[in-house]
C-alpha cells in the first residue's frame, strides 16, 4: 500500500511541531548552561595566546596545568613558570606574568636534540619562521602598549649639564625613574621640570642617583 | 481565519514563549537591583544617597540595602566633616563600599593640636637626629584626621644631600608611625593606601 508524501506530513505534523518546539527549547537551554559554564570558567583569567613548534608539544604550567599547544589559554593573574616539551626537543621553561597590564603570549620553538629531531626541525623551517614573526609582531605590540602606558618614556632620557632623568622598565610594564642632580637644587629643578612637562613624580616609582638621603641610616 | 491559533501546538508555543518573555522580564528586573553595604564611622556621620532628584537614601553603616544598579551621588554628612561628594556606581561587583570621611579643616587644626606630642615622640623615636638635621614645616593632620603630612627642611641646607623631604605618617590602632622613609617626593608607589589628592598637597606641588 503506498501513500503520498503529503499524507505523511499531514499524520506526523503534530508530533513533529511538539519534537522541534522541545528539540529547541532543550538546545536554547543547553546552549546557555553551556556558555555560562564558559564564562564562569573564565571568570577573572587572562587570555594568553599559544603556539608552539613542534605544533604538538606539551605545555605545562607550574601549577600542573596542562595548556593547549595552540589557540588560547585562559590563566588566572599570577606570576608562573611554563614549561614546553617534547620528545627528542629540548624542553624549554621560562617566566610567564600574567595580569591584565601585561600582554602576555606564549610563542615557543623547540630546539631538536635527537638526530630525527633535527631533521624535523630542517625539514619545518616555515613553522619556525611563523612564530618568529609572532612574536616580532607581540614585541612591536608590547612596544606601542608599553609607551602608550608610560608617555613620559617618549621624553626620556633629559641630559642636562646639571641633571639627568632616566627610567628602567619592570616586567609589568611599569618603569622607575632615575633622577640625578649635582645638588639638592638640582635635583628639585628635574622634578619641576617633568611638571612643567606634565608629568607628576607623585604618580611615578623615583630613585635618585647621587643622593644619600640622610634619613635612610637611621 | 486565525485557525492557525486553535491548534493545540501553536497554542503550546505561544504559551511558552510568553512563558519565556515573563520569566525573562521577571528576571531582569530582579537582577537589576543589587545588594550594597555602606560602611563607614557612624560617629562621624553619615551618608546621602542620591539618583536623579527624586531618590534619596540614608544607608545606615553596616547594613545591606537593596539599590537599583546604576549611578549615585554620594554626600557627606556631618558637622566636622568636608562636604564630599562623589559619583558612585553600583553594578554586579558591587558589594561593599568603605566610606572614608574627611574632616574640615578646621577640625583637623583642634586635631592636630591633641596629637601633636605623640606625633613628634614618634618620628624623633623613628629618626633620633631629625630635629638636629630639619625643620618640621607645613605640619598638619588630612582626611580623618589618621594622615600626618610635612616638609622636612634641611637646617644646613649647604650639603650635597640637604633635600627638602616629605614626610608623611599614618595612625593605625591609636599609634602614629612613619610608613616609608621620608623623601624628596611621595609616590603613588610608595604609599597606595592614601588618596593623591593628600600625597600632591604634602608634596607642596603648586
Amino acid at each position: 500500500m503506498q501513500y503520498e508524501l503529503s499524507y505523511y506530513i499531514d499524520k506526523y505534523r503534530k508530533p513533529a511541531l511538539v519534537a522541534a518546539v522541545v528539540l529547541f527549547i532543550v538546545l536554547a537551554a543547553t546552549i546557555t548552561y553551556y556558555t555560562m559554564q564558559l564564562a564562569e570558567q573564565r571568570r577573572g583569567k587572562i587570555a594568553v595566546p599559544v603556539q608552539v613548534v613542534p605544533h604538538d608539544a606539551n605545555v605545562k604550567l607550574s601549577t600542573g596545568e596542562t595548556l593547549p599547544s595552540s589557540g588560547t589559554a585562559y590563566i588566572a593573574p599570577g606570576a608562573y613558570k611554563v614549561t614546553v616539551s617534547y620528545d627528542g626537543f629540548t624542553s624549554q621553561t621560562r617566566d610567564l606574568r600574567v595580569s591584565s597590564t601585561a600582554k602576555p603570549f606564549i610563542y615557543t620553538g623547540l630546539v631538536g636534540k635527537t638526530k630525527e629531531a633535527k631533521q624535523w626541525q630542517a625539514d619545518n623551517q616555515a613553522d619556525y619562521s611563523e612564530l618568529e614573526t609572532l612574536t616580532v609582531e607581540r614585541a612591536r605590540e608590547y612596544n606601542t602598549l608599553f609607551k602608550s602606558n608610560n608617555p613620559i618614556v617618549n621624553i626620556l632620557p633629559i641630559k642636562d649639564p646639571y641633571y639627568t632623568i632616566d627610567y628602567r622598565n619592570y616586567d609589568d610594564k611599569s618603569i622607575e625613574l632615575i633622577i640625578y642632580g649635582v645638588s639638592p637644587k638640582y635635583r628639585q629643578v628635574a622634578l619641576d621640570f617633568l611638571r612643567s612637562k606634565g608629568y607628576e613624580p607623585t604618580d611615578y616609582r623615583i630613585s635618585y642617583d647621587n643622593f644619600d638621603n640622610p634619613l635612610e641610616k637611621n | 481565519m486565525y485557525a492557525i491559533f486553535r491548534s493545540k501546538i501553536t497554542q503550546l508555543a505561544l504559551v511558552i514563549t510568553a512563558a519565556s518573555i515573563g520569566i525573562y522580564l521577571l528576571w531582569s528586573y530582579i537582577l537589576s537591583f543589587q545588594t550594597v553595604t555602606f560602611s563607614f564611622d557612624s560617629s562621624q556621620g553619615y551618608i546621602e544617597i542620591t539618583r536623579g532628584d527624586t531618590e534619596t537614601f540614608y544607608p545606615p553603616n553596616g547594613q545591606s540595602i537593596e539599590l537599583k544598579k546604576g549611578e549615585y551621588r554620594m554626600t557627606h554628612v556631618g558637622d566636622s566633616l568636608q562636604k564630599d561628594v562623589q559619583n558612585i556606581r553600583i553594578d554586579d561587583d558591587t558589594s561593599t563600599i568603605d566610606v572614608d570621611f574627611s574632616f574640615t579643616q578646621a577640625y583637623l587644626n583642634e586635631l592636630y593640636d591633641k596629637e601633636k606630642e605623640a606625633i613628634n615622640t614618634q618620628l624623633t623615636d623613628t629618626y633620633p637626629t631629625v630635629t638636629q638635621r630639619y625643620n618640621l614645616s607645613e605640619a598638619r593632620l588630612y582626611a580623618d584626621g589618621t594622615i600626618f603630612g610635612a616638609t622636612l627642611r634641611a637646617k644646613d641646607s649647604s650639603g650635597d644631600n640637604s633635600d627638602s623631604l616629605r614626610l608623611l605618617m599614618q595612625k593605625e590602632s591609636g599609634n602614629w608611625r612613619v610608613t616609608a622613609t621620608p623623601a624628596p617626593v611621595l609616590t603613588v608607589v610608595q604609599y597606595p593606601d592614601v588618596p593623591r589628592d593628600i600625597l600632591l598637597r604634602i608634596n607642596q606641588v603648586r
